[in-house]
């Protein structure tokens, strides 16, 4: 399905967060949703997505930093906004993020509209 | 000399005239009895008279002639006779004599003045000498005066024993160590020995015979006790100075000392070291200490038993050595330890040896993994400067890793429903979403609100089972199929499903369990079962005796049911706090589940086996210890022992 709507693909094992992050997203961009990390980058080469909101723990062979490895090390997906979205909220989870390119981290809990406004400003801007 | 003249002149006339008087009467009488004898006039009766008349006149000329020579030789000899006497008594008279007086003689009179002048010598030499001896008589009773003070302020006894002589000294303080009576100081030649008691082999003087013999120990210790009984402790020292043919001592001088304080205060001193190694030898603390120059001077086994390094290898070695001695042996590769462990961690010695002044810790490699926290700690002993205590806190390690890990384990399981919880209440905020999606996003509150309740009980109750084991734990005998069959009747069966298939083939058993504890692991068990099994399949629960590998009788419980199974892999973690086979499927729940039943199983020196297939199902068996046995032919119950 083509659309003019940035796509942003969401990817989480939980299906209340897709749901959340879905809905919130929904009416500005094209959201497509993943499961698990080999899903994700499916996804990520099959609809080249503008940003993707990554869960870091979940199930499967690859986490969400392997799917973070991927998109950055790759020419054709590094250019992909990545935000983390995830429960664990240490110091050092954060700054391993970042030195592997992540473009934000939000820590469950977070605020959806926080995360659409990050979204909002790095893809309409 | 004019007077030594006429003296002289009085001798020789004196001499020559009874010599010439002695001459005539000789001639005289020869001449007659030379003429009588040539006249032959003489008759035989006359000759007789005539000889006796020649032998009287021959002594008168003989007495004629001794006389003078009487006279002379009294002349001369009497000033010799008192030459003599002056001489004998320069020799034995100490005191000043005065001069004899000078022979008449000429002969005589430089004989005498060479006599006077050598006594006036003798007497002023023998006058000096005297002023000498009594200086050093006197200096000598002086210092023997200062040595007995000493003798007497050093507290010590003194003996100087002339074997061969049987001459012995002794001083005051020797007989009262000796324990011998102080009349031996007025005569200690007779009682010295004699007040020594034959019988006594191991008292002080047995120790100073004994010392006596060849190649004896010049010094000896001995402990023996006063008329009152109080033990003392004596110290012999005794020096030969002279030895007889044989080799034995003729001579002996020695002291004697009193060392009970000190023999005291070592005893004190080694029942104190003796209760230090016990108290540091029982200690699971390892302790190394460091000698003012900083080498190691003492190494506990507390410390072989954690390092494996024994003490011999690091004695005297400097504290730089010993640090890399212990990296060397027990450090593979020096690695800082998890931000969970808190303290520095330093990962090569150097830097260790300059920064060890607080809770440093270690990661020993060899022999065993361990994590030994290090502390150093001064002394202001002169002989031990620093000490180093090494604590084996592997365990508080593991706990505070383990806990860390859980509370971040924890804290994720809640952050994800708390995620939902938040996001979709601050999506309601929002008035746009109409009635059916404002529904949806409530609904996806509650449920994530309960599934976060449920979270939070088990892990209350996992918190309760392991803080609260003392407190909270009562077993009682319990009898097992009633208990499940009530279990059973309570729980919230799913609308489908049927209620699982109880069997017994032992009859009726009983268990010693707490009651509400196994209840929440045999609910959790069938919970399972129920919630990872298809809407048609069934559960089974059999109740058996079985024997444990130590051979007590337990009471199983297994749930059997037909659903999607496990692999080996996720069966072997299905008790890890948080752990879910599958967490990608719907099924709701927490990870804690299995690992409250092993909790609760463990508990009660119980156990948990699984056995499971995938695609097929699972069987879960819980072991209890079994207390009664209802046998199965209505023989009365039977204790378990």
């Amino acid at each position: 399905m083509s659309t003019s709507l940035p796509t942003v693909l969401i990817v989480d094992d939980h299906t209340d967060i897709r749901r959340l992050l879905s809905i919130t997203l929904g009416r500005e961009f094209h959201v497509i949703e993943a499961e698990d990390g080999q899903s994700a980058l499916v996804a990520v080469r099959t609809h080249h997505p503008r940003a993707v909101l990554l869960d870091v723990m979940m199930p499967g062979q690859m986490d969400g930093m392997q799917v973070l490895d991927a998109i950055k090390s790759s020419p054709d997906t590094c250019n992909i906004l990545v935000a983390m979205i995830t429960a664990r909220g240490q110091d050092a989870d954060h700054e391993d993020a970042r030195q592997r390119g992540a473009d934000a981290y939000f820590i469950k809990p977070f605020s959806p509209a926080g995360v659409a406004a990050w979204v909002r400003s790095r893809l309409l801007v | 000399m004019k007077r030594l003249a006429c003296n002289r002149f009085s001798l020789h006339f004196q001499f020559t005239v009874a010599l010439a008087g002695a001459c005539v009467l000789g001639a005289l009488s020869v001449v007659f009895v030379i003429e009588l004898m040539q006249t032959q006039a003489l008759t035989t009766e006359v000759t007789p008279h005539l000889t006796d008349a020649m032998l009287l006149t021959l002594c008168v000329l003989l007495c004629l002639s001794v006389w003078p020579a009487h006279l002379v030789v009294q002349h001369l000899l009497a000033p010799l006779i008192r030459l003599g006497q002056a001489a004998s008594d320069l020799e034995t008279n100490a005191q000043q004599t005065a001069p004899i007086p000078v022979s008449t003689l000429p002969e005589l009179v430089v004989l005498f003045q060479a006599f006077n002048a050598l006594q006036h010598c003798i007497t002023g030499l023998r006058s000096a000498q005297d002023d000498v001896v009594a200086a050093r008589t006197q200096t000598l009773a002086h210092n023997e005066t200062r040595l007995n003070h000493v003798l007497n302020a050093s507290n010590e006894g003194f003996w100087d024993w002339d074997w061969s002589t049987h001459q012995v000294y002794v001083n005051r303080r020797c007989c009262q160590l000796l324990g011998l009576p102080e009349s031996v100081l007025s005569y200690p030649s007779e009682t010295f020995i004699e007040s020594w008691s034959p019988q006594d082999q191991t008292g002080p003087q047995a120790a100073i015979l004994a010392c006596l013999e060849p190649d004896a120990p010049t010094h000896r210790e001995l402990q023996t006790h006063k008329p009152d009984g109080t033990p003392i402790w004596l110290i012999v020292h005794q020096s030969v100075v002279e030895r007889q043919d044989d080799g034995r001592a003729s001579r002996v001088i020695g002291c004697i000392s009193d060392i009970t304080d000190r023999r005291l205060a070592q005893q004190a001193l080694q029942d104190r070291t003796t209760e230090l190694n016990t108290i540091l030898d029982l200690s699971p603390d390892g302790f190394v200490a460091l000698d003012s120059a900083n080498h190691v001077r003492y190494v506990s086994m507390a410390f072989t038993r954690i390092t494996g390094l024994d003490a011999s290898l690091l004695q005297t070695l400097d504290e730089a050595d010993f640090w890399r001695c212990l990296y060397h042996n027990c450090v593979s590769d020096p690695q800082p330890l998890s931000s969970a462990d808190q303290g520095t961690v330093i990962g090569a010695a150097p830097q260790l040896m300059d920064t060890l002044c607080t809770r440093t810790l270690i990661n020993l490699t060899y022999p065993v993994r361990r994590v030994v926290e290090v502390t150093r700690r001064g002394s202001p002993a002169d002989a031990v400067s620093q000490i180093l205590c090494f604590r084996d806190v592997t365990h508080e390690a593991d706990v505070a890793r383990l806990k860390t890990e859980f509370l971040s384990t924890a804290a994720y399981e809640l952050r994800t429903p708390l995620a939902s919880i938040y996001g979709f209440a601050e999506i309601l905020l929002n008035p746009d979403h109409n009635d059916p999606t404002r529904h949806e996003f409530v609904e996806i509150i509650h449920r994530q609100s309960h599934l976060m309740s449920q979270l939070l009980d088990e892990l209350l109750n996992l918190s309760s089972i392991e803080a609260r084991i003392a407190v909270d734990f009562h077993p009682v005998n319990t009898p097992v199929q009633a208990l499940v069959e009530n279990i059973v009747s309570t729980m919230n069966l799913p609308p489908t499903r049927s209620a699982p298939v109880i069997s017994s083939p032992h009859g009726e058993l009983s268990m010693h369990v707490d009651v509400n504890k196994a209840r929440q692991a045999i609910l959790n068990v069938l919970s399972n079962a129920y919630k990872y099994s298809s809407e048609g399949g069934e559960v089974h629960i059999v109740i058996d005796l079985v024997d444990a590998p130590s051979g007590v009788a337990m009471v199983s419980i297994s749930v059997t049911d037909t659903g999607i199974g496990m692999t080996p892999g996720q069966s072997s973690q299905i008790f890890d706090r948080f752990y879910r086979a599958n967490r990608t499927s719907k099924i709701p729940g927490s990870g804690l589940g299995m690992s409250l039943v092993k909790e609760i199983a463990d508990l009660h020196g119980g156990n948990v086996t699984v056995d499971s297939v995938p695609g097929k199902g699972t069987r879960i068996a819980l072991l209890f210890p079994c207390s009664f046995v209802q046998q199965a032919d209505g023989l009365p119950a039977q204790p378990i022992h």
